[in-house]
C-alpha cells in the first residue's frame, strides 16, 4: 500500500490544480496603451467562406480595444471562397494585389479565414489564425514606434482621381532596404456573405464588407524608400495618383500606407487616411 | 530543425550506438521500419490538379527502436522534401519527429520524451499518429504507469504536444486509474461477471494573451467509465465532462462540454450483435484554443458509423464526428449461416447488417439577449435527451460474404445513405445527398498462387456531382506480386465536360516485410479518411513510388 | 537526389540488420483482451509450439480475406502443428466494441487482442495492415510478411510446419 501513496498524491495534486471557470461578462477591461505605433492586419477572406465573418468580428473587437491603432485590409482570395457565383454572389472582390500577396505569403494554403499581422513570421509561417490576432497585435503595439507616416489626400470628383502624398520619417538608425506600399481600400460595401452562424443555407444577403482591398498606388510590393543607412529624422515624401473604379463610393474609400523591411517583409509602421476628410 | 532538437536527437541516437557497441551476447535488439512515398506530378487541368513547382514531392519515415530487457529507446526520423500534396506545408524539411526512452521496474514504467497513449476510449485523451493523414499529436514530456497491486492500473503524465517540427503552446496534464475487479483476488478471477471501472482527469494550461476577451487558462475535464461482461453479453459506458473552453473550433463560446458513449454487445458462435449510442456536446478539446484542422487534439471522438472499406463508399461521402454536437446510434448484426444448409451453401455465408443514424443535438438560445451560437456568450443550451432536428448522416448497409467453391469467393455490398454535406464538409447551402451504393467483389483462385479479383462498384445519386461507377481488376501471384488497374468514372456529373475517368495502374512487389509499389494515374480530389479523421486530398496526376519495410 | 539517398539509406539499414542475424522477439506493449482486461504482449507464448501474430482491422478487406482463408483450415493446422494464431485488431474506439461480436459471428477460433491506440503495432514496427509474424517455440520471430494475397495461407502453413519440426527458415 505504501507504494500507492506517492502516486495518489500526484493525482490529488492534479485535481487541486485550479480550473478557471470564467464568469461573464467575458470581455477584458481595456487598458488602452498609448503610442504611435500602428499595426496592419491583413484578413484573407472570401464571400463564400462561411467562417470568415468571425475573423471580421475579431478585427472589430480589437479596434474597439485599441482605437485608431489597428488598421485592417480585407483581401479576397482563392477560387473556392472568392470566385463570383451566380445570383447574390455575383461580384468578384479579388484583386491582383491580393492574389500576389497570397501566393507569396501562402496565407490561404490551409483554407480561410486566415491572415497576417504586420506580416510577421512565427514558427516558419506568416499565416496566423484569427484567434491569435489579438495577442500578436498587443505584443506589437507595446513596442515603441520606429517610424511615422503621414498621409494627405486630394480628390477630384470630375475625373475621380485621388492624389495621395505620403511622408515617412524614420525614428532610429536603420541599415536595410525599406519599401513603402500604398493600397486603396473601400468600407461599408453591402453584398452577400456566407455565414455559418445563420441557419441553412447560411446566406447573409445584407452583409457589410469592411476595408475591402480595391487596388494599389505603387504595385503590390510598393517601391524602395531607402537601401542606405538612415539616421533618426531622415524622411521621404512620395506622391502617387490613381483613379477610383466606377462602382466605388469615394466617401467610403481610404488610403493605407505601410513601410516594411524588404529582407524580412515585416511591417514597421502603417497608416490610414480617408480619401475625403 | 533547431540545434536543441538536434542535440536531443543525437543523444537518443548515441544511446543506440553505446548500447549496441558493447559487443556481447544478449545485447538487446534493434529493430525498425521505413516508409516513403515519392510522387511525380503531371499537369492536369481537366481534374483541377494544382501546379506543383517542385514536380517531385516526398514523405519519408524511419523508425529505430532499441530494446534490452526492461529498457527501450527509439527515434523516428521524418523527411518532407517537400510534403506531398494535401499534407500541411508546415511539415517541411527533415527532423526527428519522435524520440523516447522508457524503462520498467517493479511494475513502474517511466517514459521520458515522446509517447502515445489513450485513456479509456479516448473521449478525454488520445494521443496517436496516423501518418497517411498527417495526424500526429505525440506527447512530449514525462509519463508514469504504475501497477501497485494486481488489478489496479495507474497512469499520469505532464507533456506538451507535437506541432509539426515544434510544440504546441499548451501544457497537458492527465491522470487515469483503472481497476480490473477480477484481478483483485483469486476468487474474483473465476467469477463469471467481469467488471472494470476507470476514471480520468485531464487539464490543459494555455496563457491568456488575448486583449479583447477573458479566456480560461486552465481547462479541466474529468470522466468515468465502466465495462461489464457476463457470459455472452457485454456492456461498456463512458462519460466525460469539460469546463468552459472557448476556442476557434466552437466559435469561442463559454459553454461546458460533455460526451457519452455507450455500447452493448451480444455474441455467440456464428452470431454477433452490437448496439451503440453516443452524445457529444461541445467537446472539441485541443491544447491550443486557436488550433484547427487535425492539429493539437487532446481527445478523440469516434464516429459511430460503419467504417467503409470499398473505395467509393469510403472516400466520396465519408462521415466524420462533429465535435460541436451530435447524437448517434448504431446497430450491427453479423450472422454466419450454417455450412451445407440450403441458404448457407457448401462453404457457409456471412451476413453483416449495419444501421447508423446521426443527428444534431438540441440547441436553444441560452437567454433572450443573445442569439444562438453567438461568440463570447454561453452559445446555446441543450436538453440532454432531446434529439436535434437536423440529420447529419444515415447509413443502412448489408454485406454478404459467400464462398461458392474452392475457387470462387464473393462479397456483395449494398448501402443506402443520407449525407448532410452542409455540415460534414462545411458547404453551406448545398442540398443533402441521398445515395445508393452497390458493390461486388469477386475473387477467382486460378491455382495455389495465382488469383484474379474483380471489384465493381456504383454510387447512385442525383445530388452534388452525380453518380459514379468504379471497377478494379487485380491479378495476384502469391506471395510476391500484385498488378491492379482501377477506374473511377463520374458518369453522372451534370456538367458533361466533368464526366471524367480517374484511372490508376498499380504494381506491387512484396518480399516478406518489404513492399515496393509503383502507381500511375489520376487521384480524385476528395477526402481520405482513416478511423474517422479525414484529410482533404487535392486532385493529382502522376507517378507514385512507395517503399515500406520492417526489420 | 537527396530523396533517393534517403531511400537507399533505408534499404541499406534493412540489409545490414538482415546481415546481423538479429533475432527479434515479441515486443512488450499493453493491449486489451476482448473482455476488456489489460494484457502485456510480452506474455504471449504457445508453450514451445509455433505461433502466428496477425495484425488486422475490421475495415480492412485483405486482412479479413486472409483470416477467413486460414479459419477454414485452422483446425487441421492446429492438429498437425499445434500452432496458435493471435489476431491483433488495430481498430480504434470507433470499432473496438464491434471486434468481439465480429470474431464470434465469423466463427473464428483465434485468440484476439485489441490494440486500439496502435501501441503494439508501433512496437512491432508495423507500417500497415495486414502484417503477419511467425514466431517459433523459443519466442523468436522467424518470418514476417506485410501484405496478403489469395494463396498465401498455403505458404504460411508450409512455414509453420517447418518451424514445428524445428527447421530453420531461410
Amino acid at each position: 500500500m505504501k507504494k500507492i501513496i506517492p502516486f495518489l498524491a500526484l493525482i490529488f495534486a492534479l485535481f487541486l490544480m485550479s480550473c478557471d471557470k470564467v464568469e461573464g461578462p467575458y470581455t477584458e477591461v481595456s487598458t488602452g496603451s498609448t503610442g504611435t505605433r500602428k499595426i496592419l492586419i491583413e484578413d484573407f477572406t472570401g464571400h463564400l467562406c462561411p467562417n470568415c465573418p468571425r475573423a471580421a468580428e475579431a478585427i472589430k473587437s480589437l479596434q474597439l480595444v485599441r482605437p485608431g491603432r489597428v488598421i485592417a485590409i480585407g483581401e479576397h482570395v482563392t477560387s473556392i471562397f472568392a470566385s463570383p457565383g451566380s445570383g447574390i454572389y455575383n461580384i468578384d472582390f479579388r484583386t491582383p494585389i491580393g492574389n500576389s500577396n497570397d501566393s507569396l505569403f501562402h496565407v490561404s494554403d490551409l483554407g480561410l479565414p486566415s491572415g497576417m499581422v504586420n506580416r510577421i513570421s512565427r514558427n516558419g509561417a506568416r499565416r496566423i489564425e484569427y484567434s491569435k490576432w489579438s495577442e500578436y497585435a498587443d505584443s506589437l503595439l507595446n513596442l515603441p514606434a520606429e517610424a511615422t507616416i503621414t498621409i494627405e489626400n486630394t480628390y477630384t470628383s470630375t475625373n475621380r482621381i485621388v492624389i495621395t502624398t505620403v511622408k515617412c520619417e524614420f525614428l532610429k538608425d536603420f541599415n536595410s532596404t525599406y519599401k513603402l506600399a500604398v493600397y486603396l481600400i473601400e468600407d461599408s460595401i453591402l453584398h452577400a456573405q456566407k455565414d455559418n452562424q445563420l441557419p441553412s443555407p447560411a446566406n447573409d444577403s445584407d452583409y457589410v464588407h469592411q476595408h475591402v482591398l480595391r487596388g494599389a498606388f505603387n504595385g503590390a510590393f510598393g517601391e524602395i524608400l531607402t537601401s542606405a543607412v538612415v539616421s533618426p529624422g531622415t524622411n521621404f515624401t512620395k506622391t502617387y495618383a490613381r483613379a477610383l473604379g466606377a462602382s466605388w463610393k469615394e466617401k467610403h474609400c481610404a488610403v493605407v500606407a505601410f513601410i516594411y523591411d524588404d529582407s524580412t517583409k515585416e511591417i514597421l509602421q502603417a497608416e490610414e487616411k480617408e480619401v475625403i476628410y | 530543425m533547431n540545434k536543441i532538437q538536434l542535440k536531443a536527437a543525437l543523444l537518443y541516437v548515441s544511446c543506440f550506438f553505446y548500447l549496441s557497441s558493447i559487443g556481447q551476447p544478449n545485447l538487446g535488439e534493434i529493430h525498425g521500419n521505413f516508409q516513403t512515398d515519392v510522387q511525380y506530378y503531371n499537369k492536369d487541368t481537366l481534374i483541377g490538379a494544382p501546379i506543383v513547382p517542385e514536380k517531385v514531392l516526398m514523405n519519408g519515415f524511419a523508425n529505430l527502436n532499441f530494446t534490452r530487457e526492461n529498457f527501450s529507446c527509439g527515434v523516428r526520423y521524418e523527411s518532407y522534401l517537400n510534403a506531398l500534396q494535401g499534407f500541411d506545408t508546415r511539415y517541411k524539411g527533415n527532423g526527428f519527429g519522435f524520440r523516447y526512452a522508457t524503462y520498467t521496474k517493479d511494475n513502474l514504467t517511466v517514459t521520458a520524451g515522446n509517447f502515445y497513449d489513450q485513456f479509456g476510449s479516448g473521449l478525454i485523451f488520445r494521443s496517436y499518429e496516423e501518418r497517411t493523414l498527417g495526424v500526429d499529436n505525440a506527447m512530449d514530456g514525462l509519463r508514469l504507469k504504475y501497477r501497485p497491486i494486481s488489478g489496479l492500473y495507474l497512469k499520469g503524465f505532464i507533456a506538451k504536444q507535437r506541432f509539426f517540427f515544434g510544440q504546441g503552446e499548451g501544457i497537458v496534464r492527465g491522470a487515469d486509474a483503472e481497476i480490473n475487479v477480477n484481478e483483485l483476488s483469486e476468487q474474483l478471477a473465476n467469477a463469471k461477471l467481469k467488471v472494470q471501472v476507470g476514471g480520468s482527469f485531464v487539464s490543459k494550461y494555455q496563457q491568456d494573451k488575448d486583449i479583447v476577451y477573458k479566456l480560461p487558462e486552465n481547462v479541466a475535464s474529468g470522466g468515468g467509465r465502466l465495462k461489464v461482461a457476463y457470459g455472452k453479453f457485454s456492456f461498456s459506458g463512458e462519460y466525460v465532462q469539460k469546463i468552459n473552453d472557448p476556442s476557434t473550433m466552437n466559435n469561442f463560446i463559454y459553454k461546458e462540454g460533455s460526451a457519452v458513449l455507450l455500447g452493448l454487445a451480444y455474441s455467440q458462435k456464428g452470431l454477433g450483435i452490437n448496439l451503440g449510442a453516443k452524445r457529444i456536446d461541445n467537446m472539441s478539446f485541443r491544447s491550443d484554443r486557436g488550433a484547427i484542422g487535425n492539429n493539437l487534439m487532446i481527445n478523440y471522438l469516434p464516429a459511430l458509423t460503419k467504417q467503409q472499406s470499398y473505395n467509393l463508399a469510403a472516400s466520396i461521402y465519408p462521415y466524420a464526428s462533429q465535435p460541436n454536437g451530435e447524437m448517434a446510434y448504431q446497430a450491427e448484426v453479423i450472422y454466419t449461416l450454417k455450412k451445407d444448409s440450403w441458404l448457407g451453401g457448401k462453404y457457409g455465408t456471412t451476413v453483416n447488417v449495419n444501421y447508423s443514424e446521426v443527428h444534431d443535438i438540441d440547441k436553444q438560445i441560452p437567454n433572450d439577449s443573445t442569439s444562438l451560437l453567438e461568440p463570447h456568450t454561453m452559445g446555446y443550451k441543450s436538453e440532454f435527451l432531446k434529439v436535434g432536428e437536423t440529420v447529419f448522416f444515415k447509413d443502412f448497409n448489408v454485406e454478404i460474404t459467400r464462398k461458392l467453391s474452392k475457387k470462387w469467393k464473393t462479397v456483395f455490398f449494398y448501402a443506402n445513405q443520407v449525407y448532410n454535406i452542409e455540415v460534414v464538409q462545411g458547404h453551406p447551402g448545398e442540398p443533402t445527398i441521398y445515395s445508393n451504393l452497390a458493390a461486388a467483389d469477386i475473387t477467382y483462385k486460378i491455382n495455389s498462387t495465382n488469383a484474379i479479383r474483380i471489384e465493381v462498384e456504383g454510387l447512385f445519386t442525383k445530388q452534388d456531382i452525380g453518380s459514379w461507377a468504379a471497377a478494379l481488376l487485380e491479378y495476384t501471384v502469391a506471395p510476391h506480386w500484385s498488378v491492379a488497374v482501377l477506374d473511377q468514372y463520374n458518369y453522372g456529373n451534370p456538367e458533361s465536360e466533368k464526366q471524367i475517368h480517374y484511372y490508376t495502374g498499380n504494381i506491387t512487389y512484396t518480399q516478406n516485410a518489404n513492399r515496393f509499389s509503383i502507381a500511375y494515374g489520376r487521384q480524385r480530389a476528395g477526402l481520405l479518411c482513416v478511423g474517422g479523421v479525414c484529410r482533404i486530398v487535392p486532385a493529382s496526376n502522376g507517378l507514385t513510388l512507395s517503399v515500406s519495410s520492417s526489420f | 537526389m537527396q530523396k533517393f539517398i534517403l531511400i537507399l539509406l533505408g534499404l541499406g539499414l534493412n540489409f545490414i540488420s538482415a546481415e546481423a542475424q538479429n533475432k527479434q522477439h515479441i515486443a512488450s506493449a499493453d493491449v486489451k483482451k476482448l473482455d476488456g482486461s489489460s494484457f502485456n504482449t510480452s506474455q504471449l507464448s504457445n508453450d514451445g509450439k509455433p505461433m502466428l501474430v496477425d495484425f488486422w482491422a475490421t475495415w480492412c478487406g485483405p486482412c479479413k480475406a486472409e483470416l477467413n482463408a486460414i479459419a477454414e483450415e485452422y483446425a487441421e493446422w492446429q492438429k498437425e502443428t499445434g500452432v496458435k494464431l493471435v489476431a491483433v485488431s488495430i481498430d480504434d474506439a470507433r470499432n473496438m466494441e464491434k471486434v468481439g461480436p465480429y470474431v464470434n459471428g465469423k466463427n473464428w477460433e483465434y485468440e484476439v487482442l485489441l490494440d486500439p491506440n496502435g501501441d503494439f503495432k508501433r512496437a512491432m514496427n508495423v507500417n500497415n495492415v495486414p502484417h503477419i509474424f511467425l514466431v517459433n517455440g523459443k519466442g523468436e520471430i522467424v518470418w514476417q510478411q506485410n501484405s496478403s494475397a489469395p494463396g498465401d495461407e498455403d505458404k504460411i502453413f508450409e512455414l509453420v510446419k517447418k518451424v514445428a519440426k524445428g527447421e530453420e527458415i531461410k
